[in-house]
């Protein structure tokens, strides 16, 4: 378990130090941040500005979908490209530990920017009264903390594959993609079209989570893609052993 | 010599891979496993077998080599682990167990509704009718419709259809406009126009005490005939009141002088001859024993020749304080002056859903509410037109003439009432006047609000809204102070510049200093 901690810390403290991070985050925030004024500012002219903590995450689950491949792509793909990848997997350090040590580096990175977009709901609360709903605020966050698992976990089992980190970025963004569409072809009555709403992605979040309904079920969904993404990385990783 | 096939082996697999993703693509785009698409998996399995009969070194050493041994391992192990995760979600989704966080528990019901769903004793179907351009109200309401699934333990189900791609099973349910929902236990389905907790429970309710809950229209004097499915029959009504699961049959005071004891509601649809005093005693001992009734009235025209009160307005009037007006509305509020426009409605439960829907009155006439005297008699005017309305009272003048004209002191000036509830608390009677039978019938039944109208007055006359009270819901009343000029430009220091700028100057320090050092 040591092994996971000391990667983690090196990926974490690596994204402070790289220019692609910084960009990432800068765009983060101010795209969220424009839309989060721009709300406030007309809404004052219109006399009507929506009391809902969420005002900025509709736009930003969209933006993670485009930022979290960015996040992840070079996670993996890096190491192969450079070649320390060799070195790795010859250090004492099992294939999962390497795997999920990356993916728990980069969980930490978009947390902290997670975090951070905190500052939307809590400048509205200030200025609502009697305060905004804060339950609905802390499931919305909590789905967004699952989904954005999840995602970094894909994104990290496909920069095992690549050697490239363009190409892992490009691949990522179009199975995250996939899976955004997949809850389109689960519109029928039939249980083929049930298994496709369920497998999609951002259902699971738009549904219940970020009404304010935690169900175990989207739980479950979302810790089993981040299950499932991250042992298969494990596999792709020890697969270079013997390629 | 034996021609050396090996190197086509390449060529049989990709012909095979193609054929099988053709016959897929087939398949998927005209969703039937036609000829074509079995040429096409045909092509791909000889495709296949072709690969491996040119080569089958090839074969074997795939599968017998060092990374089929590791590989298939891998395989093995990642579909075990897949297996166990969908086990895992499948329980998940059986059982799910949700809390609701919302600070107002909108996504909760209510204790009335979880009392109905733990004596429920057979399942029950729920199917919404919801077309494609409903579909925002239909995912709003997916999370009311799950908390009755879970909390009835799985009892209640649920299912959308779309009434525009299946209106053999909208029409079986009796479902005439879209985003309506059916419940539906055994054989019995009672029809919804809303989707409401109150009325999902209600719907519960009356589906598992099925008691018979007749209405009567009254016959012999010509009234709007409830089979009759030509534009002035009423038989729209009739099968809206039976999808909601009445039991509709007809009266003849004239023939059997007595009101059945099942009757819930006495409705008399525009009757064009007057009632007989025989018979408005019949209907007083009715309302006097705790009964309902719904009257719609046409102008009397042409007039009872020797002038007297016909024996039904006199009991309205001294009974209830409604008197029917010998006038017709005249409403200049739209391009035909002989329709009364609803301009506003009066407080009240039937019209408190009509969902700012106007409802229009060809030929009506006017209302007079007074109070009486008994406390206990409480009236509501339920539709009012605008003022640019008035009962016109020179009938003849109308016909010769076709000069309409208001005149002071004869006319009465509008707003006009042309719809009255009144409930007497003592008796527990109810009553509806309209001064109209036009607005409901077959014709103008779907239009605006009108058929609404009829059937939620019908429903409140059978007292529908006392099956279910539900402890109300606070929401809670959350409203935004505009912040100050300054409190703007703080706002726009934070979000716009701070945050972002301040992200964009640590990486670029942390860049530079990271050039410096190198």
């Amino acid at each position: 378990m040591r092994n996971v901690w000391i990667i983690a810390r090196r990926e974490f403290r690596h994204y402070f130090v790289s220019p692609l991070a910084y960009a990432v985050a800068a765009m983060v925030f101010l795209i969220v941040g424009g839309i989060f004024f721009i709300n406030i500012y007309f809404g004052l002219q219109t006399g009507q500005i929506n009391p809902d903590g969420r005002m900025v995450m509709g736009p930003l689950v969209t933006i993670l979908l485009f930022v979290t491949p960015a996040i992840s792509m070079r996670l993996l793909a890096d190491e192969q490209r450079m070649g320390t990848i060799e070195l790795l997997l010859t250090a004492p350090v099992r294939d999962w530990e390497l795997v999920v040590g990356k993916w728990l580096g980069a969980m930490g990175f978009m947390l902290l920017v997670l975090a951070v977009t905190w500052v939307y709901p809590l400048i509205l609360h200030r200025i609502t009264t009697p305060g905004i709903d804060q339950g609905i605020l802390l499931s919305a966050y909590l789905g967004l903390v699952l989904l954005v698992g999840a995602m970094l976990a894909l994104g990290t089992l496909i920069s095992a594959v690549f050697n490239s980190p363009v190409v892992a970025f490009f691949v990522t963004l179009a199975v995250l993609l996939a899976l955004w569409i997949i809850g389109g072809l689960g519109s029928g009555a039939g249980g083929g079209s049930e298994l496709a709403r369920y497998l999609s992605l951002v259902d699971h979040y738009y549904d219940n989570l970020y009404r304010g309904l935690v169900d175990v079920t989207d739980i479950v969904y979302y810790l089993s893609l981040t299950v499932l993404a991250l042992f298969l990385g494990a596999q792709v990783v020890e697969a270079r052993r013997w390629r | 010599m034996k021609r050396d096939w090996r190197p086509f082996a390449s060529y049989g697999y990709l012909a095979g891979v193609i054929g099988l993703l053709a016959a897929g693509g087939w398949y998927v785009v005209g969703r039937q496993f036609d000829l074509y698409a079995r040429i096409g998996v045909g092509l791909g399995v000889v495709g296949l077998a072709a690969g491996v009969l040119m080569d089958p070194d090839r074969v074997v050493r795939a599968l017998r080599g060092r990374q089929a041994r590791y590989g298939s391992n891998a395989l093995v192990l990642s579909l075990a682990t897949l297996g166990i995760l969908s086990i895992v979600n499948y329980v998940a989704y059986s059982n799910p167990t949700r809390w609701d966080l919302t600070e107002d528990r909108a996504y909760s019901l209510s204790p009335e509704t979880l009392l109905v769903l733990s004596g429920l004793t057979g399942p029950v179907e729920i199917k919404g009718f919801y077309s494609p351009d409903l579909s925002r109200s239909r995912d709003n309401l997916r999370p009311l419709l799950d908390q009755y699934r879970i909390e009835s333990g799985g009892k209640v189900t649920y299912e959308f259809i779309d009434p525009l791609e299946n209106p053999l099973a909208a029409d079986r349910y009796g479902v005439t406009r879209t985003g309506s929902l059916v419940v539906i236990a055994g054989e019995a389905s009672e029809v919804l126009e809303f989707a409401t907790e109150a009325e999902i429970t209600g719907a519960l309710v009356r589906l598992a005490n099925p008691e018979k809950r007749k209405v009567y229209f009254l016959t012999g004097h010509g009234e709007r005939d409830i089979e009759d499915s030509r534009d002035s029959g009423y038989s729209r009504l009739r099968e809206t009141l039976e999808a909601k699961n009445y039991e509709v049959a007809t009266l003849n005071l004239l023939v059997e002088p007595s009101i059945p004891e099942d009757a819930l509601v006495v409705i008399v649809a525009g009757p064009l001859e007057p009632l007989s005093s025989d018979e408005v005693g019949v209907l007083e001992g009715y309302m006097g024993d705790g009964g309902a009734l719904v009257l719609l009235e046409e102008p009397n025209v042409p007039r009872a020749p020797d002038g007297k009160a016909e024996p039904l307005v006199q009991y309205l009037s001294e009974g209830w304080g409604v008197r029917l007006q010998d006038d017709v509305v005249v409403d200049l509020s739209s391009s035909l002056p002989f329709a009364g426009i609803a301009a506003r409605y009066g407080q009240h439960e039937i019209t408190a859903r009509l969902r700012n829907m106007a409802s229009y009155f060809p030929s009506a006439r006017s209302l007079n509410v007074a109070p009486l005297e008994s406390a206990s008699v409480i009236q509501t005017s339920l539709v009012e037109t605008g003022v640019n309305s008035w009962g016109e009272t020179d009938i003849d003048a109308l016909v010769e003439d076709s000069q309409i004209e208001y005149n002071e002191g004869e006319d009465h000036l509008g707003p006009l009432t042309l719809a009255a509830a009144v409930e007497d608390f003592e008796t527990r009677s109810r009553l509806v006047v309209f001064g109209d039978s036009d607005f409901a019938a077959n014709g103008d039944f779907f239009e605006l609000a009108n058929g609404d109208l009829l059937v939620n007055s019908i429903d409140w006359a059978a007292r529908q809204e006392e099956l279910i009270s539900l402890t109300p819901k606070a929401t809670t009343q959350r409203f935004v102070t505009p912040p100050s000029r300054r409190a703007i430009g703080l706002i726009f220091l934070i979000t716009i510049v701070l945050l972002p700028g301040g992200v964009i100057v640590i990486g670029a320090s942390v860049w530079w200093r990271r050039r410096k050092r190198v």
